[in-house]
């Protein structure tokens, strides 16, 4: 084994002097680290949650078409008719129309989405990576049948061929569709709640033929005319309400920003507690570290290897703290299913079908967590530590 | 070396309903390898005066030199770096940290070197076993007996081989046998040519100095030289 290097010896010689202390000072310890873990915690797991939702809300809405459009009856989104579909489609620029009729329907006490569409002309795009887990992909020529979500066929346990059976709103007790397909999207909201079906069992299904359709998807040839193109629809027909894919997905992460907000400022309290806490314990465990300080500043220990020392202290205690924290808000958010947060983030959970929680653990959001756990700490610890530390020798033994 | 103080007063709590005046115009020659001791009634300044000379605390009047140098207006750090490399302190309360054990302890003034642990534990065993602590090299502090923990806080003051060493009264919380061992040490100490500060009311160890001070209401007496 060799020696470290002759300038990190003083350093390797502080850094057990701060673990030694750590363990020594047992109160201050433990107040720290259960005070930043629980902050961390909290944090770690709303910051987790909170960004796979944006995420999975940004890749949702790369599924919208690049303009939907919706009908508008005294102040209210009501259905589309199919002379708009003809008038939308003589637009120049306008590459393909897609009408869309679905709606919501109760199954086993939970939503689920049941959406018709044109099986032949609706693009999927690239972002949703909607792939046949099994069976295929709805055919026009072949009634009453549905494609259902990997998560909805386990949480129904329903498989390929099965019929499922709803309670439609057309006046009929039931209605039945053939599964011939099951997929997975990397985007969990579409396999734990879609029912796809072709329109027109839609139309049926919902009763609504002759209304018309719940949406109209527009795709335009270059994305860059999408304004205009969304502003030549309203202009032909005011009364329609022309959403562009930008919009949705602002409107999408601003939801959940303002949400995450809220949450932000519980985190604020808490980072406040955690330097309340540190200064608390820097300060009441204060007399017999002030006495140590005295004693090692006698011994010729400088005031910046004090500051070395109760650095490394802090960021021992920090990361250990910050570490598990981090642990326990990925234990809370992927095993726990973030009780309560997801309530508050989500909304609608409560009526929503079970789905895996869309978390997303990455580096940077591990690296920020770290480095705002450890801030309130410097702050709450070193700044009573370089008092005590510039204090004369004298003083800090005599505690006067 | 030589340590001189020109009119140091110290006044604690300056300004304040509880101001003490602790040491008033006190000049002191303490030439080097002098083993100067110093008594006076409990309060009467000689803690204040040894804090003074040792670089503890600041003067609130006067200058204290060190080799002619006037150190007392040197900043922190360098005042840091004369107690690291001159100085020694023996304090009467021992002054241990009760985290480390005794070895521990004595090597801490080389904890801020650069030394090894296996360097530090060889030195101190060392010094440890000129004092008769060998068989307590590994005890924690607090299960030593008040007699063997002055020994170690002696251990510590002497591991860095200081030029100067100051004792605020070490003979005064031990027990007969120790209190002849330290006397003993610091018989050793002035053979070896070390200049020496101690404040006592031991009266074997005053016949030991080269230099005698009474302290009285924070005002020095005349030195008495041997």
């Amino acid at each position: 084994m060799t020696s470290p290097p002759l300038s990190s010896k003083k350093h390797l010689n502080f850094f057990n002097y701060a673990l030694k202390s750590i363990t020594t000072y047992k109160v201050r310890t433990t107040a720290i680290v259960c005070s930043l873990l629980v902050a961390v915690m909290i944090l770690g797991a709303m910051t987790f949650l909170a960004d796979g939702l944006n995420r999975e809300a940004s890749v949702s809405a790369a599924f919208a078409p690049d303009i939907t459009v919706q009908g508008m009856d005294a102040g209210r989104v009501s259905a589309v008719d199919s002379a708009s579909l003809s008038m939308i489609s003589q637009i120049p620029q306008v590459e393909k129309v897609v009408p869309r009729t679905w709606g919501y329907v109760e199954y086993s006490s939970k939503i689920y989405t049941v959406m018709g569409i044109a099986s032949t002309n609706m693009p999927i795009p690239s972002d949703i990576g909607l792939v046949m887990s099994s069976g295929d992909f709805l055919s026009i020529n072949q009634p009453q049948n549905a494609i259902i979500g990997k998560s909805i066929a386990e949480t129904l346990d329903i498989n390929i061929y099965d019929t499922l059976v709803l309670e439609a709103d057309s006046g009929l007790a039931n209605y039945s569709f053939s599964v011939t397909g099951i997929f997975e999207t990397n985007v969990n909201l579409y396999t734990s709640d879609l029912i796809l079906v072709n329109i027109k069992d839609a139309q049926t299904f919902f009763n609504s033929s002759s209304m018309g359709y719940t949406d109209i998807c527009v795709y335009v040839e270059d994305s860059i005319q999408i304004p205009t193109v969304a502003q030549e629809i309203s202009n032909r027909n005011p009364m329609l309400r022309v959403l562009t894919r930008e919009a949705i997905i602002e409107s999408t992460q601003s939801t959940y920003g303002v949400r995450s907000g809220y949450l932000s400022i519980i985190w604020y309290v808490l980072l406040f507690s955690v330097i309340l806490v540190a200064w608390n314990q820097a300060t009441t465990a204060g007399a017999e570290m002030r006495k140590e300080v005295g004693i090692l500043k006698t011994l010729g220990f400088s005031t910046t290897d004090i500051l070395e020392i109760r650095f490394l202290e802090t960021l021992i205690l920090g990361f250990v703290a910050a570490t598990a924290g981090i642990f326990l808000a990925i234990t809370y958010d992927v095993y726990l299913g973030a009780p309560f947060i997801k309530d508050f983030l989500l909304g609608w959970s409560a009526i929503y079908p079970g789905f895996a929680l869309p978390i997303n653990i990455s580096v940077s959001n591990v690296l920020i967590l770290y480095a705002v756990a450890m801030f309130p700490l410097f702050i709450g610890s070193l700044i009573p530590a370089w008092r005590s530390a510039v204090t004369e020798p004298d003083i800090a033994i005599r505690g006067n | 070396m030589k340590i001189r103080a020109v009119n140091l007063t110290k006044t604690y709590f300056k300004g304040s309903p509880h101001e003490v005046s602790a040491l008033r115009n006190a000049s002191i020659d303490i030439a080097e390898r002098d083993f100067c001791l110093m008594t006076g009634p409990s309060g009467s300044g000689k803690t204040t005066l040894l804090c003074l000379l040792g670089l503890l605390t600041k003067p609130t009047q006067g200058k204290v030199y060190i080799d002619d140098e006037e150190v007392s207006s040197y900043s922190d750090a360098w005042q840091t770096k004369i107690r690291k490399n001159k100085i020694g302190f023996i304090f009467q309360q021992y002054n241990l940290l009760p985290q480390f054990t005794a070895w521990e302890n004595v090597a801490l003034p080389n904890l801020c070197r650069e030394t090894t642990a296996a360097e530090r534990k060889q030195q101190a065993l060392q010094i440890m076993t000129d004092l008769g602590l060998k068989e307590r090299v590994d005890f924690k502090v607090a299960s030593l007996s008040g007699g063997e923990q002055q020994r170690v806080a002696v251990a510590r003051a002497l591991i860095t081989d200081p030029e100067i060493i100051f004792a605020d009264e070490p003979t005064a919380a031990v027990d007969e046998e120790t209190a002849t061992a330290i006397i003993g040490i610091f018989k050793d100490l002035k053979q070896k040519g070390k200049t020496i500060i101690v404040s006592t009311h031991d009266k074997s160890l005053i016949k030991e100095g080269t230099m005698h001070l009474t302290i009285n209401h924070g005002e020095i007496q005349a030195p008495i030289r041997s």
